[in-house]
This record gives C-alpha cells, sequence and structure tokens, in this order.
C-alpha cells in the first residue's frame, strides 16, 4: 500500500478510536503509520533511516518482523515512559504504527503479523478480492477514507459521536444527556418537536433551556419567561418527540446560597439584587409564617414553579427555578425560614 | 537417463565435482570429475537433519512416509537420500509415478531381477510384482519413492504387501489421502525453510540467471514464497522474465476475516453499557453497530472463496 492509504487508515482509526480531532495526536498515528515500512529501503521512512532498513531488509522479507504484533508490542514498551507525559500521545502512537501494518493485511501478499511465526495474516482469504498496491482499487479505499475522516473530523470535533447522535436523532434523553454535559458551559436552546400535553396542538417552536429535571424532561422557558416541563413523562406541559439542542453563547454559572431565620423574604434577596438577573433561577424549600392568607395560583399548562403545602400557622413553599420577581411578588412581604440555592446564568 | 552431480571436499582440502550418468542397467557410472572451482554451483540443501533421520531409519529397516507442500524440496531430498544410500553401498529403486507396468519394469531393471520368464516371455505386471518381492525377501534393498500421492491403486496395495513383509521403503508426497499406505507409515512432515534460507536460495537463483537484485527487490520478492523453494526460485525467474506480480502460491496463510469480526463484535459491548447506564442513545448506537458488523459478517463470508485452481 502506498504511504498515504497508511497515513489515512491510521488518522481515520485514531480519530474514530481516541475520539479526537486534536491535530497533534491524529499527526502522530499518522506519522507513526509510516513506521513499519522501514523494512525496506524503497519506502521514505526506509529512506530517512536508511541504516536501519537497509539492515532488516538485508535479513527479513518485506512485511514480516516490523508487521507484526511482536514489534507492536515491542514498540508499546519502549516508549512506555510518553505516558508519563501525555497518555493520549502514547495511544495515538501505537495505534498508529498498528494501523500502518494492519492495512496491509488487505493486500495481496499480506503480512506476518505472528512473527516468528512466517505465516501472513490475511483479509479476506481469497486473494482476488485483495489490494495490490497502486491499483485503481486503492485509490477507491483511499476516497471512501477521506470522506469516512472527514465525516469523523467534524463528528469529533463536534463533542463526539454520542453528542453529534443524541444532537441528530433528538431523543428527549440524549437532549438531557447533552444539557447535563455542557448546560454548565453554553447558553443551550432547545428546539421542541412534539405537542401541548393538555391542547393536544403540535409544538415546533424554540425554548431556552433553564436545566434538566429528570432523566427524560427538562425544563424550558419560552421568551416571554413562561417555563414548561418538556419529555415523555406524565407530568409534563410539553410531550416531546424530538428535542434539538444546540449551543447558543458561552456562559458563566454562579450559584449563592441563602439562609434565613424568620425574616422577611424581600430583605434578604435585596442583598443579592445586584448579582440577579432574567436567568436567576431560586430553588429550596422555605417554611411561611402567617400563611394562612397566602395563595399560590397554578398553572395547568405552564410548569408551577411555586408550590404551597398549607401546614398549621405555617406554609411550606417549594421554589423549583422561579424567578426573583415571582417570588418577591408571591412572598416579598411574609417572614420566612430555610434556605434557598441562587443560580444565575451569565451570558459572556 | 539422466546427468547427476555431485560435489566432494576430499581430506587434502580440494573440492571435487562428480558428474555421472544415471541409467537404467547400472545405476551410475562415473563419466567426469571435475576439480571445483567450475562456474558451475551445487545447489543449496538445507534438509540434512531429515536426509540422516530417514537413511538411519531405512538402515534399521523401518519405512517413512514424507509430506510436504508442492516445492517444499521432497525430490531433492528423495536425490540427496538416494545419494547416501548408494554411496553406502546399498541397492535400490527410485520410483516415479508412471503407470504400473513402467514403475515395475523400472524397479526391476534398477534392481537387476528378471524382466522375462524362463521361456523367454515378457512377465505380465503380476509376474513382475511377484518377482520383485521374491528378489526383495532375499535381499536388502530400498524403494524411494516419489510423488507417491500419484501412484494408481495396484501399487499401493503391492507396496502395502511389501510393507507388511517388512521391506523398508521411503514414500514422499505432498497431501497424500489418509488411508492405506500412508496411513501405516510413520510421518515426517517436511517444515518450511526459513527466512535466512529462502534468501540464499533467492540469491543464487538470481546469480544463476546472472542478474542483480538489491535486498530490498529480494525483500520484496521474498514475500510471495513463503518457506518454499520452490517459489524461491520461481519468483526470481519472474522477476528476471519481467513479469508482473501475480497471487502468490504458498500455503502459509491465517484468514484473519474472524479475528476481524470478533473485533468488531466487541463493539456491540456499547449496548449494554447503555443498558446498564440507562442511556437510550448509547443503547441505540450498540444495536446500530451489532447490525453494521452482521451486516459486514454477512457481506464477508458471502465473498467468493480462494480458488483451488490457478488465475481467475
Amino acid at each position: 500500500m502506498r504511504s498515504i492509504t497508511h497515513a489515512l487508515f491510521a488518522t481515520t482509526a485514531t480519530s474514530l478510536l481516541l475520539g479526537t480531532a486534536e491535530p497533534t495526536l491524529l499527526l502522530t498515528g499518522a506519522l507513526a503509520s509510516q513506521l513499519p515500512d522501514v523494512d525496506t529501503s524503497r519506502s521514505i521512512p526506509g529512506r530517512i533511516l536508511l541504516p536501519v532498513s537497509s539492515w532488516l531488509e538485508k535479513r527479513y522479507p518485506h512485511r514480516t518482523i516490523t508487521h507484526s504484533f511482536l514489534a507492536t508490542g515491542a514498540i508499546a514498551l519502549v516508549t512506555l515512559p510518553v505516558v508519563i507525559i501525555a497518555s493520549k500521545l502514547w495511544q495515538a502512537l501505537i495505534l498508529g504504527y498498528f494501523c500502518g501494518w494492519f492495512a496491509d493485511v488487505f493486500t495481496k501478499s499480506g503480512v506476518a503479523a505472528f512473527y516468528p511465526s512466517a505465516a501472513r495474516l490475511v483479509i479476506p482469504g481469497n486473494p482476488q478480492l485483495r489490494l495490490s498496491t497502486g491499483s485503481p482499487a486503492e485509490y477507491f479505499v483511499m476516497a471512501v477514507l477521506i470522506l469516512v475522516a472527514i465525516a469523523l473530523l467534524t463528528i469529533n470535533s463536534n463533542g463526539g459521536i454520542l453528542r453529534t447522535f443524541n444532537s441528530t436523532l433528538g431523543i428527549p434523553s440524549g437532549a438531557v444527556e447533552i444539557v447535563n454535559s455542557e448546560g454548565s458551559q453554553y447558553l443551550l436552546m432547545a428546539q421542541v418537536y412534539g405537542r401541548w400535553a393538555i391542547a393536544q396542538q403540535s409544538v415546533n417552536e424554540k425554548f431556552e433551556v433553564v436545566r434538566p429535571l429528570t432523566q427524560t424532561d427538562l425544563l424550558l422557558k419560552d421568551s416571554s419567561g413562561k417555563r414548561y416541563r418538556t419529555g415523555s413523562s406524565q407530568n409534563c406541559q410539553i410531550i416531546a418527540s424530538r428535542i434539538l439542542i444546540e449551543r447558543s453563547s458561552p456562559v458563566r454559572l454562579q450559584v449563592q446560597e441563602m439562609q434565613l431565620t424568620e425574616q422577611v423574604v424581600a430583605e434578604v434577596l435585596a442583598q443579592y439584587q445586584n448579582s440577579m438577573s432574567e436567568r436567576t433561577y431560586i430553588n429550596g424549600t422555605l417554611t411561611v409564617e402567617d400563611a394562612e392568607d397566602l395563595v399560590v395560583t397554578t398553572h395547568a399548562d405552564s410548569f408551577n414553579t411555586i408550590t404551597l403545602q398549607h401546614g398549621r400557622e405555617v406554609g411550606v413553599v417549594q421554589l423549583e427555578s422561579a424567578s426573583p420577581a415571582e417570588v418577591l411578588s408571591l412572598l416579598g412581604d411574609y417572614y420566612a425560614s430555610g434556605s434557598l440555592i441562587i443560580r444565575t446564568v451569565e451570558v459572556l | 537417463m539422466g546427468i547427476k552431480q555431485h560435489r566432494r571436499k576430499l581430506a587434502s582440502g580440494e573440492e571435487r565435482t562428480y558428474v555421472y550418468e544415471v541409467s537404467h542397467e547400472q545405476r551410475r557410472s562415473v563419466a567426469v570429475v571435475r576439480n571445483s572451482g567450475s562456474d558451475s554451483v551445487s545447489p543449496l540443501f538445507y534438509r540434512g537433519e531429515e536426509k540422516n533421520r530417514i537413511v538411519a531409519a531405512l538402515k534399521a529397516d523401518s519405512s517413512l512416509l514424507v509430506i510436504g507442500e508442492p516445492g517444499c524440496g521432497k525430490t531433492t531430498l528423495v536425490d540427496s537420500v538416494a545419494a547416501a544410500l548408494a554411496e553406502a553401498g546399498f541397492p535400490l529403486a527410485t520410483i516415479n509415478p508412471a503407470t504400473p507396468k513402467q514403475i515395475l519394469l523400472s524397479i526391476a531393471s534398477q534392481l537387476g531381477t528378471d524382466t522375462e520368464s524362463i521361456e523367454g516371455k515378457a512377465l505380465t505386471v503380476t509376474g513382475l510384482m511377484e518377482a520383485i518381492a521374491d528378489f526383495l525377501s532375499e535381499n536388502t534393498a530400498f524403494l524411494l519413492i516419489d510423488d507417491a500421492h500419484r501412484l494408481s491403486v495396484s501399487i499401493r496395495c503391492w507396496l502395502e504387501e511389501l510393507h507388511s513383509g517388512g521391506q523398508p521403503m521411503l514414500l514422499v508426497a505432498s497431501r497424500p489421502p489418509a488411508k492405506d499406505i500412508f496411513l501405516k507409515l510413520p510421518r515426517i512432515e517436511l517444515q518450511p525453510l526459513s527466512h535466512r534460507q529462502i534468501r540464499e536460495i533467492m540469491q543464487q537463483a538470481a546469480g544463476e540467471l546472472g542478474i542483480e537484485l538489491s535486498a530490498a527487490q529480494l525483500a520484496q520478492l521474498q514475500q510471495r514464497c513463503g518457506g518454499n523453494p520452490m517459489l524461491a526460485k520461481r519468483v526470481v525467474r519472474e522477476e528476471y522474465l519481467g513479469l508482473e506480480e501475480n497471487s502468490p502460491d504458498h500455503t502459509q496463510w491465517v484468514d484473519g476475516t474472524p479475528f476481524l469480526i470478533a473485533g468488531l463484535m466487541v463493539f456491540t459491548i456499547v449496548r449494554f453499557i447503555g443498558l446498564g447506564l440507562n442511556s437510550t442513545s448509547l443503547y441505540l448506537i450498540g444495536g446500530l453497530v451489532g447490525v453494521t458488523v452482521g451486516i459486514v459478517r454477512l457481506l464477508l463470508y458471502s465473498l467468493p472463496k480462494k480458488s483451488v485452481r490457478l488465475g481467475r
């Protein structure tokens, strides 16, 4: 096989198996794939390392000792110190070397992969179906490899195979996975296809992602600030068949804890006023005193960020990604105790 | 009739080449003795150990079957065994496959038995068989049979009879059927030659053809030989004739297709990881990989098998 085919094969395999699009790793793989051919002085690496190649070619037939599991193991051992510095680099090196000779398995004369045994490893068994160097079939393989390599590089620079799969297919659970892994770095937008749970009208809208609720459900927010539980579970406002997640802009997360001991909610919140924005979400549980007259209106068609349970003289209020405005208007004047987590998403 | 050549190193250190004629009547008649240093080179011989073992076995009245792939040096081995036995002064008959009558006549002439009855009539096949068997039961002589897999059933049965009578013989065959005489004889399998030996044979072949081959060229050509000396000479000749590379004919192959499929199958584990991690996407990807591997396996196994015949 030509050295360019080897390099392409090694690059593709490195990108696929290491899940990377990093140029240094790919280059290492491609360079290492040239090394097995050092056993003939006709190859480029053989000409560069002429003393080695002339020593080898006097003693061994082409594609024997350097094209074997033995040599791969030996090189892996010798270069083991590289693991300490850069383990990925070492993996790329070994993978590249392995691919360098393994591609020759598909050629007419095969490789003595199990050296010192002289038996030659070939795939497939029929020699008529194997490649010969410089044949049209090899150029075809080369073209296919280039396409696969480009596809893999795109996929890997997009965050890997799983990420691409999730974002293409848009299964709700996959969307939750993406939000879990990227929600802290990017402001995420969700294109939702599905239907309203109550109205049974179809939905094809773009929402902003607030946070994941369960493994299948997301909390989304529309432009007016209304929240919707979206996913496939029963108590969702939007039953989604597909959720496509897009990155919008990088963000920074700020999380603050707020302790209340029989204090007025509005006064305590005022202390945090300057760090709040339209993307501030308040979570937690508060015990509100004198809550007999406290009424929380519930909505059937959107997510209830504040829920209330009446106890004796006190009310237990659950906050789930509530906005500061809502909290202020509803609980501002009450005395309450408990702890709240204020999560602020700051768009950079 | 044939001309054979042997090279001997004398005690004085001088090398001599004996060229002699091998005829039907007399086993050999020394014709020419040449001092060495002549342009002709003796063929390389690497099966010394096997030769000694075979000669010792035959001298101990045991028979042997030697098997090996075509071109692995069986005939050369038989020739050297014949030379060694002849040198030790034993009568022997070397047989190449032909019609039963021709074979029997050749044995009779080599051993010096009668081919005619007392009345002067040529013996029939059965008559020859009996005459030779009689001779062998009274004298120590060896039968060396090359290409024994091509022998006809009648000759094989006759040899089997001789074998049960205690007649030492050497049968040489490539891939004989596992039956009758082939099954009964103790067997030696000829191993492929080493890379170094094949390289030497190639260099000698190149020398004989008067072409210079670089180490790189030899290394390239040697890929197609395996451990087969006949192929080693053939690829050099093909290079000499400027022929294009065709599918290699040696038999030292490992078909990696099952390994490839097994390796790909490992990736279907992703499905179970997905199941364990409760990740629908991983589960789906694992399922897709499983289907892909299934399709690849189906396609790879539906490819036409390697033909036993030459060419496309």
